[in-house]
């Protein structure tokens, strides 16, 4: 996707991305971390 | 999620810091391709010094190309662990990952990887954060019998097909 070479993924795969954002959204509301109370490989892994 | 990406600048890893004597180092793989440097994060230490709660670290080398947010993800945890560890660039757009030489290292031809001191390779970002996490605060109630043992690099590679699509590919699933 990076290379332009298959633009017709980028549509699709965005959707799958915003729906795995939304469902992080929801589990981030009122809370500082994805577990537990303090940071951890959980939250890193989201990085990318 | 603000608090965590707040908590996270603090901590940004930088592919700058300032290099150390690394102690012992070794004369593996890719070393005639790719140049490397010694780097402590956040630390003076001239030896592989333990983190909170670590026993024994070992030397670690890892296979890093700047840019990518995989890679980011190894760096920020071994800045956090306070992790003295040796970063070998590998610039993805100027073909270093598809020589054979680094085919050698990762067949799937992807960064980061993490070199153990025995010469393990463990790749796949989430494996690398397994492994480099247990025993520490940020994988809590994962106990670690000795950092970088064979076992915990065998874990990591027998992990890695399930780090092959990240949460977010799942999270329709969930």
């Amino acid at each position: 996707m990076l290379t332009g070479r298959n633009p017709e993924l980028v549509a699709p795969r965005r959707e799958h991305g915003e729906k795995g954002l939304d469902l992080l959204e929801m589990r981030m509301t009122g809370r500082n971390f994805l577990v537990g109370d303090s940071l951890s490989i959980a939250d890193i892994s989201l990085f990318a | 999620m603000t608090a965590l990406f707040g908590f996270v600048a603090h901590h940004l890893p930088t592919a700058n810091a300032s290099p150390v004597a690394c102690g012992r180092r070794t004369n593996r793989s890719a070393k005639t391709r790719f140049s490397s440097e010694s780097l402590a994060v956040g630390s003076d230490r001239l030896n592989h010094g333990a983190g909170p709660g670590r026993s024994s670290p070992q030397p670690v080398r890892l296979y890093d190309y700047p840019a990518s947010g995989n890679c980011y993800k190894a760096r920020l945890l071994l800045a956090l662990l306070d992790q003295p560890y040796e970063r070998v660039p590998v610039d993805t757009f100027a073909g270093d990952t598809l020589t054979t030489e680094f085919g050698r290292l990762n067949p799937a031809r992807e960064t980061p990887i993490l070199e153990l001191d025995g010469g393990e390779m463990i790749v796949q970002s989430n494996a690398v954060l397994w492994y480099l996490g247990e025993g520490s605060e940020y994988l809590p109630g994962v106990p670690r019998p000795g950092l970088g043992g064979p076992m915990a690099a065998l874990r990591a590679g027998v992990d890695r097909p399930r780090y092959w699509c990240c949460p977010i590919l799942h999270a329709d699933r969930t």
